[in-house]
């Protein structure tokens, strides 16, 4: 059974349509990175998974419909919305006694192992603690939560580049087994490129792109090539240009590696390049607004 | 470099804890937990009531003698005797009372206003759960806390008038066997279930409104009773409408205290008293009919809520 199975998604508000029938099936074990632009419809569809919001179509998640049975699937499903939703007024406690209270998987002795290698003290209310320590707290709730699927949405935002890294380092490695499934959205694209199993690009509401990260890493490849050579590489059909340092790098997809080899240097493409070329192009094929 | 996110997660793999044992869990217990945890006034209200009128009791201690002398003399008088302990009654009474409407009308407001919804929604807690956890408080909890606080202000008001009258020289059985206590105590435990049953359609308005309105929950939830009273007076000359939150806020005390309903009659003592009636009311029932559907819009509108 797919963790998560949505066909003909669709979330429409007043005046835009931010989902608009996304056909999705994230199976057990993977992590997929769900990457658009703002406003793109990311944060909609992840609502509607974790039924925050009600949707057209048709979902299921861990089998259950989220908008209905929201309370069932909350116990095997972990979320981190964003890192400002810890109540400030709480103290760490009683967050560890709460949760513990009500959560079936919630493991307390896991989470105070967790929060003994911090310096968060037990007394201290959430509005004392630093944002770090705040992320800290709400990573170590939700990491002693044995939890089949985890939905991370901007779970690094305003954190500095240290947190971002062990972030997603200890989900990697401490978290992370092949009986979970993790789906992350996240503007700061290449730092989760080494961790994604599946990657997808959504934008106006739509999946423009969805493959794995082996598929990914077949299909796209960077050119970096000089002076004489440029018209060459042209020739075989970039999908993106762009300068750097007097060189041209160009983006392919779907071109053969050994004919790329023959003009320059040939690296592995970055998710944030690959994307700005779909999005270029897609925007440019297509203005913003006619697509809703 | 190492951040502490290197070693949080790590040590309970390498200690070989035990597995996570899955216990049975109380949601509504833990939900109520949780509002105790935010509104400490759940408490401080009663206690602060209390407080107050035992100090200005305490202020007054040297009318203490002079009453008891007059019971003691007049039995007519007798009455006077128990104003002290009435006082900590509505000390309690006027403070929960306040807590309770402030209380109602933030709590399903105040978590979108934080964000703190998105966390609560995290867990497997269902929107009817947190939303009749959220009534309870001001249904149950609280009254349950204000007789606790209320018979204790009343033993520490007791114990000081005691003291008051040894010195002035009096028996202190003088007082003590003047007092009746059995009646307070009933009514107080009478009054202040009733007065909840009463009161929850006031609670359930305040919680719908307080999850459906974006910014300033009180307002909207006086506005339509302004509005449709203006319009109603321009209209017909008449005030009926107004005269509906009127008796829903006044009405209550009226139906529990007095003999007929009537602001006069109050009640002195169990031969006054006709359980049947004031139960039986069927604006007490009615109440609660509208009760029951505030509060299952607002577990309706909490589902859809998001953070402001």
């Amino acid at each position: 059974m797919a963790v998560i199975e949505a066909r003909g998604l669709r979330k429409a508000f007043k005046n835009t349509v931010a989902v608009d029938g996304v056909d999705l099936k994230v199976e057990e074990g993977r992590i997929l990175g769900l990457i658009g632009p703002n406003g793109a419809g990311k944060s909609t569809a992840l609502s509607a998974i974790l039924g925050l919001t009600s949707y057209e179509g048709q979902l299921r998640v861990l089998g259950c419909d989220p908008w209905t049975q929201r309370d069932q699937l909350m116990r095997e499903v972990s979320f981190i919305a964003d890192v400002a939703v810890l109540p400030r007024w709480m103290k760490v406690w009683q967050a560890l006694d709460y949760v513990e209270g009500v959560h079936p998987r919630f493991d307390r002795a896991k989470a105070e192992g967790f929060l003994a290698k911090t310096n968060i003290k037990r007394t201290s209310k959430v509005r004392e603690l630093s944002k770090g320590m705040v992320t800290q707290l709400h990573l170590a709730l939700v990491m002693a939560i044995d939890a089949r699927l985890l939905v991370l949405d901007e779970p690094t935002l305003g954190l500095d580049i240290l947190y971002r890294k062990s972030f997603y380092d200890s989900l990697l490695n401490d978290y992370f087994d092949h009986s979970r499934t993790i789906v992350v959205t996240t503007h700061q694209v290449e730092e989760v490129q080494h961790i994604l199993t599946d990657l997808m690009f959504i934008d106006h509401g739509k999946i423009v792109l969805d493959l794995t990260m082996e598929a990914f890493e077949a299909r796209f490849a960077e050119l970096m090539v000089s002076g004489e050579r440029v018209a060459a590489a042209r020739a075989l059909g970039p999908i993106y240009e762009r300068q750097f340092f007097g060189r041209t790098i160009l983006l392919y997809d779907g071109a053969e590696e050994a004919k790329l080899a023959q003009l320059g240097e040939v690296r592995p493409a970055s998710i944030s390049d690959v994307f700005v070329a779909v999005i270029t192009a897609r925007h440019a094929a297509q203005p913003r607004g006619a697509a809703a | 470099m190492s951040t502490p996110f290197d070693d949080m997660l790590k040590s309970p793999s390498e200690t070989g804890a035990a597995p996570p044992k899955f216990v049975r869990t109380r949601p509504f217990y833990w939900s109520l937990r949780r509002e105790v945890f935010e509104h400490r006034g759940v408490w401080m209200a009663p206690l602060a009531g209390a407080a107050l009128a035992l100090f200005g009791f305490l202020i007054s201690s040297w009318k203490i003698p002079g009453r008891v002398r007059d019971a003691v003399a007049d039995p007519a008088k007798l009455d006077n005797l128990m104003i002290p302990y009435s006082f900590v009654a509505m000390g309690v009474l006027v403070l929960s009372f306040a807590f309770a409407i402030f209380y109602s009308i933030d709590a399903l407001h105040g978590e979108r206003r934080d964000r703190s919804i998105l966390f609560w929604k995290s867990l497997p807690v269902s929107d009817a759960t947190t939303v009749l956890s959220k009534a309870a408080i001001p249904l149950a909890v609280l009254p349950a806390i204000m007789i606790a606080v209320i018979f204790a202000g009343q033993v520490v008001a007791l114990a000081w008038s005691s003291l008051v009258v040894l010195f002035a020289g009096l028996d202190p059985w003088d007082l003590w066997s003047r007092l009746n206590f059995g009646f307070m105590w009933f009514m107080i435990v009478y009054g202040l279930v009733f007065l909840a049953l009463w009161y929850a359609p006031v609670v359930g308005y305040l919680l719908m409104v307080s999850a459906w309105a974006k910014r300033m929950p009180i307002l909207w939830a006086i506005a339509p009773f302004i509005a449709i009273g203006i319009i109603e007076r321009m209209a017909f000359g008449t005030a009926r409408f107004f005269s509906i939150p009127e008796y829903r806020l006044g009405g209550g005390f009226a139906l529990a205290f007095t003999k007929n309903g009537s602001h006069e009659d109050t009640l002195d003592g169990f031969a006054d008293l006709d359980l049947s009636r004031t139960f039986a009311n069927p604006d007490l029932w009615l109440g609660l009919i509208a009760a029951a559907l505030f509060v299952f819009v607002a577990i309706r509108l909490r589902r859809s809520r998001s953070p402001l």
